[in-house]
C-alpha cells in the first residue's frame, strides 16, 4: 500500500528530537501550540480556499451522511477554529503547529505526512513579516541547516503584468516569456517597493541572517491568496521546495474575523532529507 | 554552491546528438562515452550527463536527481511535471496526430470511439474539448498495429516525418499539436544556481 506512513522506534526517536529543537525555537520566539481537529465537516473549511480543498483533500461521509474532510493542510482549519472563538482570543496572536496533514497528489507520494508552520494573526506590519521570517531561519538554524535560502516575492511584483505572463510564471512555462525575471540579493530591488522596505528593515534588524535571503521579483503563488510577502524554503541537497510562506490579509475575514495574517508551513519529511545529508 | 557537480538529463535516442550539441555552446562537452555507459562526465567534470529514456527526463527534473534536462514538449504536456520549463530548443520537430488505416472510410469522431495512444492525458484532453467521449486503450509501443489490425478506430502518436504512417498504410486524420524539445530545470537548482540559468537562457 503507498501512502500511509509507518515509523519504526529509531526513526521516531530521532524525529522527536528534532520536533523537540524546532518546538523550543517557536517557543522562545513567543509562538504557542494549537491543533485543531484531524478531520471536519467539509464545508467548515470550504469558505476558505476552496478551490484548493477540493482538489487536493481527501474527504468522505461520516455516518450521519456528513461530507467530512481530512486536513490537507493547518491554515485555514486554524483560521476557522480562531475566528470560532474570537471572543476568547486578543490579538496579536502568535501560533504554531506540527501536525499531520492528508492530501491526494502528494510529490512524496505521501497521503499522510508532518507539517510544521506559524501563524502570525492580527499584526498587519513590516515586524510580523520580519520576525516570521527570522523565525523560519532560527527554525533552520536550530537544527543546524546552514545552506538554505529564504527566497522571497511580492504581490506588488506581479499586478502589473498580464495574465498571460502571470500563468506562464505559475506553471513554470518561461519559454513563453519574454525575459526571465531576477533572482538575487536585495541589490536586485526597486527603489520604493514593498519588498525594498522589507529587506532594509530586515537587514537592519537582522544583518547576521540578510544571506539567507534571496529575492524573486517574479514569484506567482497563488494570488487569490496572498496579499503581501510571499516566500519558499529552498534548502541545498534536497530537490523540492521545502517550505512556503506568506502573508493571507483576506482569509480570517471570510471566517468572521476580519484581521491580517502572516505564515508559513513546512513539510518535516523534506526538512528530514537536508538532515540526513549529514547537516546535523 | 558552485563547486557541486550539475547534472544534465538528456534522452537517449534522437535527440541526443542535438542535446550535447546545445551544452557544448556552453563549452560542456563529454568526455569519451560508450552507448551502455548511463552516466558519464564532461572534460571539466563539473557536469555529469544522464542518459534517460524521454519520459523519465522530467521525473528525475522534478524529484531535483537530475539539475537540468532535455524533453520533448509532448512528454511534458502529457505529465505535467513540477518543473521550470525554461526554453524552446527548436530541434526534436513532430506532431502528435490522430491517425487511422488509409482503407477506413471513417474519418468523423464520434462518441463510443475506440482511440490507442501512449499518450493518454493528451488524447483524454484533446477529445473532451471536442466534447466526444471516447474509449482508450493505453499501449507501449508499435501504437500503429493497433490501427492496422483494428484494435481501436483511431491511434493518436507522434509524427516526424510521416515515413511510418505511410509504410504501414495509415494516414492522418487531424493534428493535435506540434512538439519540439525543451529545456527543463529543478526548481530548487533554478533559484540556486540563477547566474547559470541566465546563461542557459541567452544560449
Amino acid at each position: 500500500m503507498q501512502g500511509i506512513n509507518e515509523i519504526l522506534p529509531d526513526e521516531l526517536k530521532y524525529r522527536r528530537t528534532i520536533m523537540k529543537r524546532l518546538a523550543d525555537c517557536f517557543e522562545d520566539q513567543g509562538f504557542s501550540k494549537i491543533t485543531t481537529p484531524t478531520f471536519e465537516p467539509y464545508d467548515n473549511l470550504a469558505k476558505g480556499w476552496e478551490s484548493y480543498l477540493k482538489e487536493n483533500s481527501i474527504q468522505f461521509f461520516n455516518d450521519q451522511g456528513l461530507h467530512m474532510v481530512l486536513r490537507p493542510e493547518m491554515t485555514t482549519p486554524i483560521a476557522r477554529l480562531v475566528c470560532s472563538r474570537k471572543e476568547q482570543l486578543s490579538t496579536p496572536l502568535k501560533l504554531y503547529y506540527m501536525e499531520n496533514v492528508f492530501r491526494k497528489n502528494h510529490i512524496l507520494r505521501k497521503n499522510e505526512f508532518m507539517q510544521i508552520g506559524l501563524e502570525y494573526l492580527g499584526n498587519s506590519s513590516l515586524d510580523a513579516d520580519r520576525e516570521t521570517v527570522k523565525t523560519l531561519i532560527d527554525l533552520l538554524l536550530s537544527v543546524n541547516i546552514k545552506n538554505f535560502k529564504v527566497e522571497i516575492g511580492h504581490v506588488e511584483n506581479i499586478q502589473n503584468k498580464s495574465e498571460a505572463e502571470i500563468n506562464a510564471l505559475k506553471e513554470g512555462k518561461y519559454q513563453d516569456l519574454a525575459q526571465i525575471p531576477l533572482i538575487g540579493d536585495s541589490s536586485i530591488l526597486l527603489e520604493k517597493s514593498q519588498l525594498q522596505d522589507f529587506a532594509n528593515s530586515f537587514n537592519k534588524q537582522y544583518p547576521q541572517y540578510e544571506d539567507y535571503l534571496s529575492y524573486n521579483l517574479g514569484m506567482v503563488e497563488d494570488i487569490s491568496y496572498y496579499t503581501g510577502i510571499m516566500f519558499k524554503l529552498i534548502i541545498e541537497g534536497v530537490g523540492y521546495i521545502v517550505g512556503s510562506g506568506g502573508r493571507y490579509d483576506n482569509l480570517l475575514n471570510k471566517f468572521g474575523w476580519d484581521i491580517p495574517a502572516v505564515g508559513f508551513a513546512l513539510e518535516f519529511d523534506k526538512l528530514a532529507m537536508a538532515l540526513k545529508d549529514g547537516a546535523d | 554552491m558552485n563547486d557541486k557537480v550539475v547534472t544534465i538529463g538528456v534522452a537517449k535516442g534522437y535527440l541526443l546528438k542535438e542535446s550535447l550539441a546545445f551544452f557544448n555552446k556552453l563549452g560542456i562537452e563529454p568526455s569519451e562515452f560508450s552507448d551502455r555507459q548511463l552516466i558519464f562526465f564532461d572534460k571539466t567534470k563539473k557536469y555529469r550527463f544522464m542518459l534517460l529514456r524521454p519520459t523519465d527526463v522530467p521525473v528525475y527534473v522534478e524529484h531535483g536527481v537530475v539539475d537540468i534536462g532535455i524533453t520533448g514538449m509532448d512528454i511534458i504536456k502529457e505529465n505535467k511535471p513540477d518543473v521550470i520549463v525554461l526554453k524552446d530548443l527548436g530541434f526534436g520537430q513532430c506532431r502528435l496526430v490522430v491517425c487511422n488505416s488509409e482503407l477506413s472510410k471513417n474519418d468523423e469522431f464520434f462518441s463510443g470511439l475506440k482511440v490507442a495512444t501512449k499518450f493518454v492525458e493528451c488524447t483524454k484532453e484533446y477529445f473532451n474539448n471536442l466534447g466526444i467521449k471516447v474509449d482508450l486503450i493505453k499501449l507501449y509501443g508499435s501504437v500503429e498495429l493497433a490501427a492496422i489490425t483494428g484494435l481501436s478506430d483511431f491511434i493518436v502518436d507522434l509524427v516526424a516525418s510521416g515515413q511510418t504512417l505511410k509504410e504501414n498504410k495509415l494516414k492522418e486524420v487531424a493534428p493535435i499539436f506540434s512538439s519540439t524539445a525543451h529545456l527543463v530545470v529543478n526548481k530548487v537548482f533554478y533559484s540556486m544556481n540563477f547566474p547559470l540559468i541566465k546563461e542557459l537562457w541567452k544560449l
